[in-house]
C-alpha cells in the first residue's frame, strides 16, 4: 500500500493534480508524506509506462492525468490488494 | 533548506532536469522542506542517474556513496576495537569515498552561478579537491619502513623468548638478538597490542607508531623508559624503549 506509484495513481483518480497537490492528497488519505525525490521518481516511472500523462498548464506547476492504461493498472492492483485484505481478515477471524 | 535541496537536485541527470526541472522547482517552492527531503532528493538523483543517465556514472555515484558509509563504519569499528590491524581496507574505502564524494560534490556544483550569494561555493570545490589529493597522498605514503627494530628489557630472557614465540602470528614479534644478560631486540613489523600477548605488557612511547612498527600498549606497573628504541631507520626520534613485563 505504501508503493509511491500506487499512491500517485490513487490520488489522480480524483482528477488532474500537480506534484504538490498529489503530495498533500496522499498525506491526507494514506497518512504517508512522500518526499520530492520519491514523488518525482514515481511520476517519472508512471509517465514512462504511459500510466499518467501531463496536461497543459499555464504555470510551472505541471498537472498530470490518469490514462486509461493507468486506470486499468490501478484496478488490477486494487483487486489484488483487496484479495490480500480479504484473506488476511478471514484468517484473523479464525486465528 | 530549499537551497540545499536545490543543490542536491543537481545530482539528477541533465536530461531529467530539462524535462521535470521547472515543475520540480515549483514543487519545492510550494512545500515546506525537511531534512529528510534532502536525503530523499539525493536518493532520487541516484535513481534517475540509473534510469536516465549513464550506467557508469550511476555506478560511480553508488560506489562513492557506499564507500562513504563503509569508511564511516570502518572508522567506528577501529574506535570500538582499537587500532589492531592493518589499514588496507580502510585506505581503499577512504580513497574510494574521497573520489566518490568529490564526484558527487563536483556534480552538485556544476551549473552554479558565477555570481550571486552561492557563487562562493564554487571555490570550495577546488579546496575540496586539494584536500582530497593531500589526504589520499598522506594516507598511501608509508611513514615508516616495514621492519622496525625495538628494544625491550626483559625480566627473564628465557621465559621471554618462549612467550614471544606464542605471540599471534600477525604481530610477528620475535627475539632477534641477545644484547645482554636480560635484553632482547624484537623485530616488529605489524600492529601489536599488549592484549595480543596474554600476560605481557608492551610499553612504548609514543603509544602509536605509524605503519610498520606500531606499539599500542598499556603501561605496566613496573615499566621504565631508559633510552631510545633501537630503530635505526625510523624517521621518528621520539620513540623510546619500553619494557616487557611478565
Amino acid at each position: 500500500v505504501s508503493d509511491p506509484a500506487l499512491l500517485v495513481l490513487a490520488s489522480l483518480t480524483e482528477g488532474d493534480k500537480h506534484g504538490y497537490a498529489i503530495m498533500v492528497d496522499v498525506e491526507r488519505f494514506a497518512g504517508i508524506r512522500m518526499g520530492p525525490g520519491t514523488l518525482y521518481g514515481a511520476i517519472t516511472r508512471l509517465e514512462q509506462r504511459g500510466l499518467i500523462r501531463p496536461v497543459p498548464s499555464p504555470d510551472r506547476r505541471q498537472p498530470y492525468r490518469l490514462t486509461s492504461a493507468g486506470r486499468a493498472h490501478l484496478e488490477q492492483e486494487v483487486a489484488a490488494l483487496a484479495r490480500v485484505v480479504r484473506t488476511a481478515q478471514g484468517r484473523l477471524r479464525h486465528a | 533548506m530549499r537551497r540545499l535541496i536545490r543543490l542536491a537536485a543537481r545530482l539528477y541527470p541533465a536530461s531529467w532536469r530539462a524535462r521535470y526541472g521547472a515543475e520540480f522547482e515549483a514543487l519545492l517552492n510550494d512545500m515546506r522542506p525537511a531534512w529528510r527531503d534532502v536525503f530523499d532528493v539525493v536518493r532520487g538523483g541516484l535513481e534517475m542517474q540509473i534510469r536516465w543517465g549513464h550506467a557508469a556514472r550511476a555506478a560511480a555515484m553508488a560506489a562513492g556513496t557506499l564507500a562513504v558509509f563503509f569508511s564511516v563504519w570502518a572508522a567506528l569499528h577501529d574506535i570500538a576495537h582499537g587500532l589492531e590491524r592493518d589499514y588496507t581496507a580502510e585506505y581503499v574505502g577512504l580513497v574510494a569515498s574521497a573520489l566518490g564524494f568529490a564526484f558527487l560534490y563536483g556534480k552538485a556544483l556544476r551549473g552554479l552561478p558565477h555570481r550571486g550569494r552561492l557563487a562562493w561555493l564554487r571555490g570550495t570545490g577546488v579546496l575540496l579537491a586539494i584536500c582530497d589529493i593531500a589526504a589520499v597522498a598522506a594516507m598511501v605514503s608509508p611513514r615508516l619502513p616495514n621492519d622496525a627494530l625495538a628494544g625491550f628489557d626483559l625480566p627473564d630472557g628465557r621465559s621471554a623468548a618462549g612467550r614471544a614465540r606464542r605471540l599471534p602470528s600477525h604481530s610477528r614479534t620475535q627475539p632477534a638478538a641477545k644484547t645482554g644478560r636480560r635484553r632482547y631486540k624484537a623485530r616488529m613489523n605489524a600492529t601489536t597490542l599488549s592484549s595480543d600477548a596474554p600476560g605481557w605488557k608492551i610499553c612504548a612511547h609514543p603509544l602509536l607508531l605509524q605503519h610498520g612498527g606500531i606499539f599500542i600498549g598499556n603501561d605496566a606497573a613496573d615499566h621504565h623508559l631508559d633510552g631510545p628504541v633501537m630503530c635505526p631507520s625510523c624517521r621518528s626520534s621520539s620513540i623510546t624503549r619500553g619494557t616487557m613485563a611478565l
